[in-house]
């Protein structure tokens, strides 16, 4: 199953890998879109959740990195926004799904699999070295999520639209 | 709950726990590494009531000190593009979880073993500039009255180790897991490495008989990924005994180390 899977979004990556599109001009790349839907549980308010999640990872794709203080001091920033909506998106999942170390290993292969369709050019593959180079030897607080503080995490750090739809459903 | 409070406040132990990653492990995945390194205290906790160490850990506890070499993930990404492979399978393959052709996994395996027999070489080659940051954070917790405790992964051990020289304190102790350093910096025997880790065991090979390393202390029963390395899939699976001894490790390096004057 893991080989299937492995082999649809290397197809998908490669067909939309080099040109990136928007058309429902949302701002996320249309194929993260699709993947998303197809990889999560079927609620709205994780895809919105792993939207939001994912749009972070495309920021800093889209980032030309340079070594230098001012970059250093942005690519700490996209490291908090990152933090945080890596923990939006976890604390949603783990409303629906439950909290085993099984669905957490589940949850980070599809996060890997968003980095891997994001990240798919030479350039953007350069930019994410860049960017973790930038992060090096610095100390981050870590949100963490466990199944006693989900509605904390979504309260504080997810956007209202995501808290609208957890709501509805 | 009220004997919890009450015990807990007795217990007064305040610590901060710090994670430091192995140097080709990106930011995305030492945060999830972090995270799972608390839930398992978390869990250990659950389970041992009477450990009055873990009844102050909380969602701040534990703390992620970053660290990453760009040359790695470079020099290994210059040689797959070379093959005309997409980009996309790079980043699956180094995700350690999925199957890789051999020539990957011996190129990448080799960089690595390369890079840490530098460090090994060079007396832990790391610049001022890469640890200062994480210094300053030790510092500041040692002043507010917290004992520190650094958790090494793979090379991620020889920034612990050159950190705790550095702070040279009986307030701050070091647990090792899948070291490929001579020592825990400490001076301990606080660590973790399985005799399936085939990263660790190429450093061994490839290394002078003469020099003095930590032997492996320990069997994997499950390896969650290719190289039995990875500090989140394989060190602290839940099948494996590696997950409550590094706990153990570090409910133990709490209790010896003094209160920070």
């Amino acid at each position: 199953m893991k080989k299937l899977l492995l082999f649809v979004f290397c197809f998908v990556g490669l067909v939309f890998g080099q040109e990136v599109k928007d058309e429902n001009n949302n701002g996320l790349r249309d194929d993260v879109e699709v993947y998303l839907s197809h990889a999560i549980p079927p609620y709205n308010s994780i895809l919105f959740a792993g939207f939001d999640y994912a749009f972070v990872l495309q920021r800093i794709s889209e980032t030309k990195w340079k070594k230098n203080d001012q970059f250093k001091i942005l690519a700490q920033y996209y490291a908090k926004r990152y933090i945080e909506k890596s923990a939006c998106f976890d604390a949603v999942y783990f409303k629906k799904v439950e909290f085993t170390y099984e669905n957490r290993e589940k949850l980070r292969d599809i996060k890997t699999t968003l980095k891997a369709l994001i990240f798919d050019s030479v350039e953007k593959s350069k930019r994410f070295a860049k960017f973790n180079g930038l992060l090096s030897g610095k100390v981050f607080k870590v949100i963490v999520v466990n199944k006693d503080n989900l509605d904390k995490i979504i309260s504080k750090y997810c956007s209202k639209e995501v808290k609208n739809y957890l709501k509805s459903e | 709950m009220f004997l919890f409070s009450c015990s807990d406040k007795e217990s007064g132990e305040k610590y901060r726990i710090y994670y430091i990653n192995g140097m080709s492990v990106d930011f995305m995945e030492a945060v999830e590494d972090k995270k799972e390194l608390y839930e398992a205290l978390v869990e250990y906790r659950d389970k041992n009531p009477e450990v009055e160490e873990l009844y102050s850990l909380s969602e701040d506890t534990v703390r992620l000190a970053y660290n990453y070499d760009e040359e790695i993930y470079l020099e290994a990404f210059e040689v797959f593009t070379q093959k005309n492979l997409d980009t996309f399978s790079f980043f699956i393959f180094l995700s350690g979880k999925f199957p890789m052709p051999d020539w990957f996994k011996d190129m990448y395996r080799s960089l690595v073993v390369e890079k840490t027999l530098e460090y090994l070489g060079e007396g832990y080659k790391i610049a001022d500039e890469d640890v200062r940051d994480h210094i300053k954070m030790y510092k500041e917790d040692l002043d507010d009255g917290y004992k520190v405790i650094l958790i090494g992964h793979s090379q991620g051990n020889f920034y612990a180790n050159v950190e705790y020289d550095i702070l040279s304190s009986d307030s701050v102790g070091v647990v090792a897991v899948a070291t490929p350093a001579d020592r825990v910096g400490d001076g301990s025997e606080h660590y973790t490495t399985f005799y399936e880790d085939v990263i660790i065991h190429a450093v061994r090979f490839f290394y002078p008989e003469s020099y003095f390393y930590l032997p492996p202390n320990m069997h994997a029963q499950r390896c969650g990924d290719i190289d039995c390395h990875s500090f989140r899939s394989s060190y602290l699976h839940p099948g494996n005994e590696s997950r409550e001894k590094i706990i153990n490790d570090i409910v133990e390096v709490i209790k010896e180390l003094k209160k920070p004057d």
